[in-house]
């Protein structure tokens, strides 16, 4: 009797008596049970089976072929020197290729977002872009000491009692954000600076807000 | 920690990382049941789990420029997906006016708990040959004997319990990966 193929009848339903025997005695296989088991549970899962709708890979394909992708897309980070070089050189040629096709259009609207009371110096300029499927956003922001070590500033759209985040920041400067509501559902606009640990709840720390 | 599913070769991560929509549908391809599997498993709503799925999908083009394309990007996508459907969850929540602003959201349902054992699962069924996958959906999902598999499938019981053991061998092989991922 092998481990392979005692954990395999096990995983299959199919142990015998000898199987039964190999995994109870088996120190290795006896650590393996657990793991096994989950499995188990998890191929009986309708989870496991069932498989998004069709349209849905046109529908993601399609939001993204008809974003304005440049101006949304987060900047590449880590970059090698010859990659940017080559990026600069493509766009180059798509600007000649397009004419102006790449220039930002205007915003659908801009507000702004003052800081408040934990941050007094903060202010922000939000502006932003109605957009199939979503709000682009672009903060500018000014005066907001950058976020302490294992915390991020985190942007949220409210209506009422319903918060919707956009992502989080590290730092004032340009932040570009992505949010799948509208403004005009979600008409205040405000940050908080959250933990980046398991807790999900906010912090109410709130840093700078648009009010309703 | 190997990753389970074949990457995208190389050249198709490069043209997601570039942006183009085209390598987003390859990468969708190659995900999109392992990220429903999760999504799904978290949120037990089909309708629900589907618009994760497209978020995680969008967060992941536009988050692309920062990807290393030398890696796996599985355990990349993993974590959007989760987090696609935490941010689904919080939402729903609060529509429902259960989880008002300020207080405990800490906690959040059972169903999170085992995604990525599940993402794990989905991506090595993913990776076994057809037949082998027709077998076990057949006995897991529809809840057929082997007998009745082989009836459904027109094949005999011989072939049926020979595919469902290579089937089972490949899962079990897995979880030594699983032990490591959670140890």
């Amino acid at each position: 009797m092998t481990c392979d193929r005692a954990r395999t009848l096990y995983l299959a339903g199919d142990a015998g008596d000898d199987e039964l025997a190999h995994l109870a005695a088996c120190a290795a296989c006896r650590d393996e049970r657990s793991a096994l088991d989950t499995t188990r549970s998890a191929l009986s899962g309708r989870a496991m089976w069932l498989e998004p709708a069709p349209h849905i890979a046109d529908q993601v394909v399609a939001m993204i072929s008809g974003s304005p992708a440049a101006a949304v897309r987060e900047p590449r980070r880590r970059a090698k020197a010859w990659t940017r070089l080559a990026a600069v050189a493509a766009a180059v040629v798509v600007a000649v290729g397009l004419g102006i096709a790449t220039r930002p259009p205007a915003p659908d609207w801009e507000v702004a977002m003052p800081g408040t009371e934990a941050a007094p110096a903060a202010t922000a300029s939000v502006k932003g872009w109605n957009e199939e499927g979503g709000t682009r956003l672009r903060l500018n922001i000014a005066g907001l000491p950058d976020a302490p070590t294992g915390s991020v500033y985190e942007f949220w759209l409210t209506s009422d009692a319903v918060h919707v985040s956009a992502g989080t920041f590290a730092a004032a400067g340009e932040v570009e954000l992505w949010v799948g509501v509208a403004r005009r559902d979600y008409p205040r606009l405000w940050v908080t600076l959250e933990k980046l640990d398991e807790d999900e709840s906010l912090s109410g720390v709130n840093v700078m807000d648009t009010g309703y | 920690m190997a990753g389970i599913a074949r990457p995208l070769s190389s050249k198709i991560l490069r043209r997601f990382a570039a942006g183009d929509p085209e390598a987003v549908r390859a990468l969708y391809n190659r995900y999109a049941k392992a990220v429903f599997t999760v999504t799904y498993s978290a949120l037990r709503d089909r309708s629900l789990a589907e618009e994760a799925v497209q978020a995680t999908f969008l967060q992941a083009w536009r988050a692309a420029g920062r990807f290393d394309t030398d890696r796996d990007p599985a355990p990349w996508l993993y974590a959007i997906a989760r987090r696609a459907a935490v941010d689904v969850h919080r939402r729903e929540r609060r529509h429902q006016g259960r989880e008002p602003f300020d207080t405990d959201m800490a906690a959040l349902p059972e169903t999170f708990e085992h995604t990525w054992e599940a993402w794990q699962i989905r991506l090595a069924i993913d990776e076994m040959p057809a037949e082998q996958q027709a077998v076990i959906e057949a006995i897991y999902f529809l809840g057929l004997t082997q007998a009745e598999t082989a009836r459904r499938l027109n094949v005999a019981l011989g072939t049926v319990k020979s595919r469902s053991y290579r089937a089972h061998q490949r899962l079990a092989t897995l979880l030594a990966h699983l032990d490591e991922a959670t140890a």
